[in-house]
């Protein structure tokens, strides 16, 4: 049994699209599907996303940090509440300063299986 | 069978098996669907439907897909009726297929005064044979406008006509005696600036479009190919018939009217409409054939023909169109067509007041009066002598119509039709007929009674035998008369705004006029109305205090308006208690003592009286003068004698 598709999207065997097969997977891709997406990016449901690519075009300050974090909160607390933040961090090098990216750390658990944690790094 | 390939049965199965649903409309209507259809039939290969699963992504954009198309499939069919059109070039589509022209300028209009000095005769009399017709197409120009229009005449400025002519001395003689007199007569105009272009047309192309520049386009005026044949514009290009303008007895001033009409057949022929990019447009025929444009009359028979058949459009859409060809007109080719258009100027040509003084062209057509050459000359120095002005400012220019303007009018146009099925349908369009073919001021129809009478007759006949054979009733039925006829009564009124009858020129022109709208099959007889010539004899009592000179003048003034001849019709009764509220309720009247109504006629009142006698008080029921079987008007004809009051006080 199969729940959803997994990102980055693949081919899979039969011709279908690679699938998860447990929660933790699903969940995974489902987090990276939320704040890969700006507000108003997807059709049909203009509200879903995070504010995340917002900010990244603001001042490199001390609220820098405070500010990404509580997009990625904002966002997980309406669309995902079955999870909660833990850790968020920004690492930016010399190069993705060039480059205008920013490479962002997080990891999360679950909120009725604290135990079960998982983490990402996505770069924006 | 190949290990892939579904059999019919099993494909029917699944077909059967998954319900889909057609009645989604909107966004969260398919969303929901779709997640219920993959909850049933994918329960073990898709089970994440939260908002944050990519798979969701797709479930929003075939849902987003699903919407868009909804609406464009609505706003489709919406767009498609004309109660519910929205974009303004469906609106005046939709209005063109249904045969309603939108104009989408709208030209000033302005009544006109023109005058001219007519020399007197030598007993002092207007000189009636100086008096001048223009044509329509005479035009003027305001004495501000520098290139915002002109205006053109709509219509026919005939002098001999009495109607609302304004004749004046001008000078007088030595003796004393009128040597000039000035006439005026008003004219309406539309403001419109003549245009022309020409278009070479090398090879014949099939229902040739022309765009015609500019927005403002008010109306084609006329279409003239190289060889200098005239192209007329029809309503619609199966239509091969069109009515053409003969100019009728120009030797005499007094003939009304001043045109003959007369059916044309056509093969140069074009139709006006506005394209999509609501520029006006002219497309022509589509074939090659007859050259001649031939004087003839309908051939109803051709309705029996093959061509019926290929042309049942033809036929439905206009009893003139018996058309023997199918090609819609001819196609124009190795020629250049010099079109000649008029443009409004919008809300500049609305001048002001006395403003519109200066002549640009007077169109007196090819008229040849039967003058001797000092005749011709005294003509001539009395068409040099035509001024202009408007006494009222020019209005009505401006904006285009809006789209529920176009929308509304083309509603009306519809269920108007252009046809004449009702006895009011025929009265409207003949009190409607330009006055330049005869102007009919009352008009009465009723449905010929002396059929109905031979119908009754047979009828009677029929029933009174006694026949036990089926067969007599077969030719009963097929023997009986199917009456229609239509008698169509008409009446006119003079210089002086006295009934008359109508001649024969103008009965042959309604005859001609209503062809183009009268059902097929109906024959109508166009004959004189009778006219019943009445007096009044009323006496009064009147307040004291209140003048009875005054009073009694008041009375027969009221009496005078009761009975102007403008609100009578044909086949109206009198209503006798009307006319004694309206007495009584004069200033002064304490009240009517006598109102008594009396025949008058030619041979015992003499004048022009009507010829016939009519017994009055035989058809009086219920205090209400009834009119006779055969229709009749009531008419006032001398207000100032036929009225006759007395009072006391």
């Amino acid at each position: 049994m199969t729940l959803g598709f997994t990102l980055p999207l693949r081919r899979a065997d039969g011709g279908y699209f690679q699938m998860s097969n447990d929660y933790m997977t699903q969940i995974k891709s489902n987090f990276i599907n939320l704040v890969s997406t700006m507000k108003g990016e997807r059709l049909g449901n203009l509200t879903f996303g995070c504010d995340i690519h917002r900010v990244i075009f603001d001042s490199n300050d001390d609220d820098l940090y405070s500010e990404a974090k509580r997009t990625v909160e904002e966002a997980v607390a309406e669309w995902m509440p079955y999870i909660e933040l833990e850790n968020f961090e920004i690492n930016t090098t010399d190069d993705d300063k060039d480059r205008y990216t920013a490479k962002i750390y997080m990891s999360y658990r679950l909120t009725e299986t604290p135990d079960l944690t998982d983490q990402v790094l996505i770069q924006i | 069978m190949a290990i892939n390939q579904v059999s019919d049965v099993v494909l029917d199965k699944r077909i059967d098996k998954k319900q889909v649903k057609y009645l989604n409309k909107d966004y969260s209507d398919f969303k929901k669907s779709l997640v219920e259809f993959t909850k049933f039939y994918f329960a073990d290969t898709y089970q994440d439907f939260s908002d944050a699963s990519p798979g969701s992504i797709f479930l929003d954009l075939s849902s987003y897909i699903g919407d868009v198309l909804s609406y464009y499939t609505d706003h489709s069919y919406k767009e498609s009726l004309l109660a519910h059109a929205e974009e303004k070039e469906n609106i005046v589509s939709l209005a063109q297929g249904f045969g309603y022209r939108p104009r989408l300028v709208t030209p000033a209009f302005c009544t006109v005064s023109m005058s001219a000095l007519i020399p007197a005769d030598s007993e002092g009399n207007l000189e009636t044979k100086y008096l001048p017709r223009f044509l329509p197409g005479s035009s003027f120009a305001a004495s501000t406008q520098n290139d915002v229009g002109t205006f053109v005449t709509k219509d026919i400025c005939d002098f001999g006509d009495a109607t609302n002519r304004d004749v004046r001395p001008f000078s007088l003689q030595s003796t004393g005696l009128p040597d000039f007199y000035l006439v005026s007569k008003p004219i309406k105009t539309m403001s419109g600036t003549e245009k022309i272009i020409e278009r070479v047309v090398t090879t014949p192309t099939k229902f040739l479009k022309i765009e015609v520049p500019g927005a403002n386009v008010v109306d084609i005026k006329s279409v003239v190919d190289a060889e200098g044949n005239t192209w007329h514009q029809v309503d619609n290009l199966s239509q091969d018939y069109i009515f053409q303008d003969i100019v009728a007895s120009p030797s005499s001033t007094a003939v009304v009217p001043f045109y003959k009409l007369k059916t044309i057949k056509t093969n140069r022929r074009f139709v006006v409409r506005l394209n999509r990019n609501l520029k006006t447009e002219l497309i022509f025929g589509g074939g090659t054939g007859d050259l001649s444009d031939v004087y003839e009359n309908p051939d109803y028979k051709s309705v029996y023909d093959e061509n019926y058949l290929q042309n049942m459009t033809n036929v439905a859409l206009d009893t003139l169109n018996f058309t023997t060809g199918n090609s819609f007109g001819l196609a124009p080719g190795n020629t250049t067509l010099t079109i000649t258009y008029r443009i409004a100027g919008g809300v500049t040509s609305n001048v002001g007041s006395g403003l519109i003084n200066k002549i640009s062209n007077l169109s007196t057509g090819n008229e040849t009066r039967i003058l001797s050459t000092s005749d011709q000359a005294v003509y001539n120095t009395m068409l040099s002598s035509v001024t202009v002005t408007n006494d009222e400012a020019a209005s009505g220019g401006g904006s285009p119509p809006s789209v529920e303007q176009i929308r509304q009018s083309a509603m009306g146009y519809l269920n108007a039709q252009g046809r004449i099925v009702t006895s009011t349908d025929y009265e409207k369009r003949v009190l409607s007929m330009p006055a330049k073919y005869g102007t009919v001021h009352k008009a009465f129809v009723i449905k010929d009674d002396a059929i109905n009478a031979v119908v009754k007759y047979t009828k009677e006949e029929q029933q009174g035998i006694e026949s036990i054979d089926p067969e007599d009733d077969v030719n009963y039925v097929d023997n009986s008369p199917i009456n229609t006829n239509i008698n169509l009564y008409v009446m006119g009124l003079d210089s002086n705004t006295r009934l008359t009858t109508v001649n024969d020129s103008v009965k042959l022109n309604i005859k001609q006029f209503l062809k183009g709208y009268r059902i097929l099959t109906e024959r109508i007889n166009i004959v004189d109305a009778f006219r019943v010539s009445i007096g009044i004899n009323y006496s009064i009592v009147v307040y004291r205090g209140s003048n009875t000179t005054d009073t009694l003048v008041k009375c027969s003034d009221t009496i005078r308006k009761y009975f102007n001849i403008d609100d009578w019709q044909i086949n109206q009764p009198i209503i006798k208690d009307d006319l004694l509220v309206k007495i009584a309720n004069v200033d002064g009247v304490q009240s009517v003592t006598t109102l008594t109504f009396i025949n008058k006629w030619q041979q015992k009142d003499g004048s022009d009286y009507a010829p016939y006698s009519y017994n009055i008080e035989a058809n009086t029921k219920d205090r209400v003068i009834y009119p006779s079987a055969d229709p009749c008007i009531f008419e006032l004809r001398y207000p100032q004698i036929d009225i006759v009051g007395s009072a006391v006080q």
